[in-house]
């Protein structure tokens, strides 16, 4: 009895073994691969699926997947190298930092000329070292911000209106702080005057960009058009008097305003914790600091309001308005290695028709990229005015290719004081030097010829 | 026979010192995991307003919400299923060729398996390699295959369990091999047939150690594995983790899921597994 | 490892040679491949700037073994990774085996129940790294865990894993939850090994708990200390997947194996200085356990 029962063990086992080891092979011919790491837009994304999948009977069944930002870069690595992929989503950074490699360019397509021009100059590189016309790589959905988001009510309780200087956010922070520590009888408890995703440390880019935004564009304008002249111009270093200033002025952030549990906090749960409060301790936290793409997830029962972060005594720029650090968002891709470049193409066009565009818009509260598509939200377009904000392109984003950045993690143990603004100064300017090699060739680089 | 007692009672004192240490550490070592199960059973508002109480009871669906959801997502029992064959397959061959190379060498069958021997020390020198396994298996196109599995878990690390098995084969009578061998038993026949069964309390703790490594080593299949299907329980976890993302009480149902069937399944075998590793343990 | 001097050819004649060689070919050959293969093409890979498949890469030399050490990010560096990994080895292997042994001593007495703390305390060395980790980050979870409820009812709040050394600390507490049952169950096989009439005749001698302790018991477990020990430490330096999902390495819990490791997982970072990485770490590992080997294995000879 017992002799039969290992045997039938063994052959059950075995048979599985067998059976996963046979059915496995190359990648499906007929299981469209998508990878994302926008886990919020699954909704819209899955609706896609559907009508992708009704479309493109070809295709029986569409494998889609979310990851984590953090884990992004491991699992694309994996999918590019074996094959497991047709559509995925990246960014013009990423394009712009060799991903450009992986991008099938895309055909033309009707729907494309209802995009608007600068979205497909965006999403369009030129590499001047190869020539040729530039090409369509990614179409970018979606444009993001970097804001600070702000209980209303509460601001109105302490009395704090919207800083438009350095000193007056300081204030508005200082007010909070001293808040946190010493709570005022009959207002609402602050836990922290300003909450972000501390622990997964690309957030804290976020904060960066927007105080690159004001102090670099602000005090040196022009010093990312003149990269081109590194050699001869001895202001283009990134360890001068501003760029010193901007990591001072982080640290100032991070360790006077930020309470120290927020670095321990992940960042998918910011936005619910500035919805709600702390739970625990029934406190609140009256700013955050983020992307336009969160809005959906911010779902209080308070008036929210969102502002550029002034981080400068004067952040009038030369128009007259405030530099707003914006970047293209999340873009979509075909995998050059794709054995179904037509399917993932028609992908791309189904996300982009005027329903289910719509449908993304009104969700992802982003500025649309279509012209035939509006945004309607009240928030989302105080945040994209343009009679108040100039557009500026966010630091992490626009820098040439291969050129050293300063890492989420310098950014964040920065702001948790654990290492001095100096040092994350010299260390970038140390990187830029020793990468200079690398990132001189494509100085030249831009997205159309 | 009967003990001299006198000198060997316990002060009182010592007892319920260690009876406390004993409970806290108790505590201590369960805690976590009732504090996922009751997450679990919370929907994420409730985990919102109150993260360290007991979970209500609303009504069963509302209960096992997460769970059903978690079950939906990660395909938990398909997955079982080819965890276990995988894992245990690859246990199984571990065995089998770990007895195959441990019989000759400790019985010193033929001329130079001393330096055989010394072969296989020397590789011990020799980790694997990330970066070179990733290489090789991008450029042999194995990606995606669950072969990779069977092929790290099953013929890999193999070193150390050879040379214990080897130390405990050199205590077997030899005059029975010689029997067997005169009698005109087949060399094979013979491991499978003998070798394996006397070994067996070595063989199992080599089974058990290559089992829960295998069964816990979730990074194997996430680097090398691509379609869901081909995810181990534990990768499942971890890769899912971007669906669940500001769910912690989503999150949770899906880590009880995972965790529970080996929980139940040590809760019936935990008698042989520590005794097996205890026993394997010491003759290495 | 003694080295066994292979008694000389009492081989029987009775076996084939050839047949005996074939049935130790599967190991072989995955000793070849998985081992040494890897182990070569690493090498190679250190000497060139290979950045994935299908991209063009160099020839570079030494250069990757130079260039690792460079300082490249101000929060974590080469160095922070090494004092990380020492930290994390020493911590977890000194606290989990005192915490091993002690609680084997205790759980060895004869009490009813017995077997059912041993089996308790084991458990979770079975649950997977995922499982552990996930479990975890939610006791730590700075707003909703339920440390943070409890730092909360004294006015205080902290970032648990996001704190530079806390995290590391906290790291190392959970790898020793998760593995100290293996150890204590090692322990407590040792010390039913030790046969109950030495013990009579050392407490017929006077000696009392302590004194057994000292003098008679821990010498006796020399070889079982040694094989912990020997586990441990080679199990810890090497160690990342449980860093992995608690922290991702960040506030500075990355230890040097999990350092190479997402070098070696990032699709932009040069494999050849990952490979270099991995050669340093080889050496380092091997240093460190010869080193153990040649002080504790002398001892237990001595003895």
């Amino acid at each position: 009895m017992k002799r039969i029962f290992k045997l039938l063990c063994g052959a059950v086992l075995g048979a599985s073994m067998l059976l996963s080891v046979a059915a496995c092979g190359g990648s499906s011919e007929d299981v469209l691969y998508v990878l994302s790491f926008k886990p919020e837009y699954n909704e819209i994304f899955e609706e896609v699926n559907e009508i992708f999948l009704a479309e493109n009977p070809e295709i029986k069944s569409v494998d889609y997947k979310t990851v984590d930002t953090n884990n992004y870069n491991t699992i694309f690595t994996s999918r590019i190298q074996s094959g497991f992929l047709d559509v995925f989503t990246s960014e013009v950074t990423y394009m712009m930092q060799g991903t450009n490699n992986y991008m099938l360019p895309l055909e033309h397509r009707d729907y494309m000329d209802d995009i608007k021009e600068e979205y497909l100059t965006q999403g369009s590189f030129y590499d001047p070292a190869v020539g040729g016309d530039a090409q369509l790589l990614t179409l970018p959905i979606e444009q993001v911000a970097n804001v600070v988001y702000y209980n209303k009510d509460i601001f109105e309780e302490y009395g704090l209106e919207v800083p438009t200087t350095w000193e007056e956010f300081q204030n508005v922070c200082q007010t909070f702080a001293n808040a946190a520590r010493y709570p005022v009888l009959d207002k609402t408890p602050i836990e922290s005057p300003i909450i972000f995703g501390g622990k997964s440390e690309w957030p804290s880019m976020t904060i960066l960009n927007s105080v690159v935004a004001d102090v670099i564009e602000i005090n040196q304008p022009g010093f990312f058009d003149n990269i081109v002249n590194y050699d001869t111009d001895e202001s283009i270093r990134f360890n001068n008097e501003n760029w010193l200033e901007v990591f001072e002025k982080m640290q100032t952030i991070g360790t006077e305003y930020v309470d120290d549990s927020i670095y321990g906090l992940d960042y998918t749960y910011a936005a619910t914790y500035f919805s709600v409060g702390n739970t625990v301790t029934g406190k609140k936290y009256p700013m955050m600091i983020d992307g336009s793409w969160v809005q959906s997830q911010i779902r209080g029962d308070f008036e929210v309001g969102a502002f550029a972060l002034p981080a400068v005594s004067d952040p009038t720029n030369a128009d007259g308005k405030k530099n707003l650090s914006v970047k293209t968002g999340t873009t979509l891709s075909v995998f050059n290695g794709s054995k179904k470049q037509q399917a993932a193409q028609n992908y791309l066009e189904i996300f982009f028709r005027d329903e289910i565009y719509q449908k993304f818009v009104d969700f992802a509260k982003t500025p649309s990229v279509k012209e035939t598509v509006t945004q309607s939200g009240a928030l989302v377009n105080s945040i994209f005015d343009e009679s108040k904000y100039t557009l500026v392109q966010a630091y992490d984003s626009r820098m040439p290719r291969y050129f050293p950045l300063v890492s989420a993690s310098e950014v964040t143990s920065l702001m948790k004081g654990s290492i001095t603004p100096q040092t994350v100064a010299d260390t970038l300017q140390n990187k830029v030097e020793q990468g200079k090699e690398d990132w001189q060739k494509y100085t030249g680089l831009s997205h159309t010829k | 026979m009967t003990k001299c007692k006198k000198l060997r009672k316990e002060p009182v004192w010592a007892t319920v010192l260690f009876t406390a240490i004993l409970i806290v550490m108790a505590i201590i070592m369960i805690y976590p995991l009732l504090l996922v199960l009751n997450v679990s059973l919370k929907s994420r508002e409730e985990f919102l307003m109150n993260p360290s109480g007991l979970f209500t009871f609303k009504s069963f669906s509302e209960l096992f919400g997460n769970y059903s959801d978690a079950f939906e997502t990660m395909n938990v029992f398909g997955r079982l299923l080819y965890t276990v064959a995988m894992t245990v397959g690859s246990a199984l061959i571990s065995c089998i060729v770990i007895t195959l190379v441990a019989f000759p060498l400790a019985r010193n069958h033929f001329k130079g398996s001393g330096k055989v021997f010394g072969f296989i020390l020397i590789s011990m020198f020799f980790p694997g390699s990330l970066v070179a396994n990733i290489f090789l298996v991008q450029n042999l196109g194995l990606y995606n295959n669950p072969i990779v599995l069977i092929i790290f878990w099953g013929f890999g690390g193999l070193t150390v369990y050879i040379f214990m098995t080897m130390q405990f084969i050199r205590e077997l009578p030899k005059d029975l091999d010689e029997a067997a061998f005169i009698d005109g038993c087949g060399y094979f026949h013979y491991i499978f047939g003998f070798i394996i069964r006397l070994s067996m309390p070595i063989l199992s703790t080599v089974f058990i150690l290559k089992l829960v490594g295998a069964w816990n080593d979730f990074l194997t299949p996430y680097i090398y594995l691509i379609e869901d299907k081909y995810m181990t329980i534990s990768t499942g976890l971890f890769a899912f983790k971007g669906q669940f993302s500001s769910n912690w009480p989503g999150l949770s149902a899906a880590t009880f899921t995972v965790a529970l069937p080996v929980i139940v399944l040590y809760i019936f075998l935990q008698r042989y597994i520590i005794d097996g590793m205890a026993a394997g343990a010491l003759k290495g | 490892m003694k080295r066994i001097k292979q008694s000389r050819l009492k081989t029987t004649p009775l076996v084939n040679p050839y047949i005996a060689i074939l049935a130790t070919l599967p190991a072989l050959i995955s000793i070849v491949v998985l081992a040494m293969l890897p182990a070569v093409v690493n090498l190679a890979i250190s000497f060139t700037d290979y950045h994935g498949v299908g991209q063009p890469f160099e020839f570079v030399g030494f250069e990757n073994f130079v260039k690792v050490f460079s300082v490249r990010d101000a929060a974590v560096s080469v160095w922070d990774s090494l004092r990380n990994t020492l930290v994390f080895c020493v911590g977890v292997v000194i606290i989990q085996q005192a915490l091993s042994l002690g609680m084997a001593l205790i759980v060895n007495r004869k009490f009813r129940g017995r077997s059912f703390f041993r089996a308790l305390y084991f458990m979770p060395t079975i649950l997977g790294v995922s499982v552990v980790g996930f479990t975890w980050q939610l006791v730590f979870d700075p707003v909703s865990g339920p440390i943070a409820t409890i730092l909360a009812k004294f006015d205080k709040a902290s970032p648990l894993l996001g704190q530079d050394g806390l995290s590391m600390a906290l790291v190392i507490v959970v790898a020793i939850w998760a593995n100290f049952g293996y150890a204590m169950v090692v322990y407590i096989a040792g010390l039913q090994n030790i046969s109950d009439d030495v013990r009579e005749a050392a407490a017929l001698d006077g000696a009392n708990g302590w004194q057994m302790l000292r003098y008679v018991t821990l010498p006796l477990l020399r070889s079982t200390l040694t094989i912990n020990f020997w586990i441990s430490i080679s199990g810890t330096l090497a160690m990342f997947d449980i860093i992995y999902v608690l922290t991702d390495g960040t506030a500075g819990t990355t230890t040097f194996a999990l350092y190479i490791f997402k070098m070696a997982t990032n699709s932009s970072s040069n494999q050849g200085e990952a490979a270099a990485l991995y050669i340093y770490f080889s050496i380092f590992v091997t240093a460190v356990m010869l080193l153990f080997n040649f002080l504790f294995r002398r001892k237990e000879e001595t003895n």
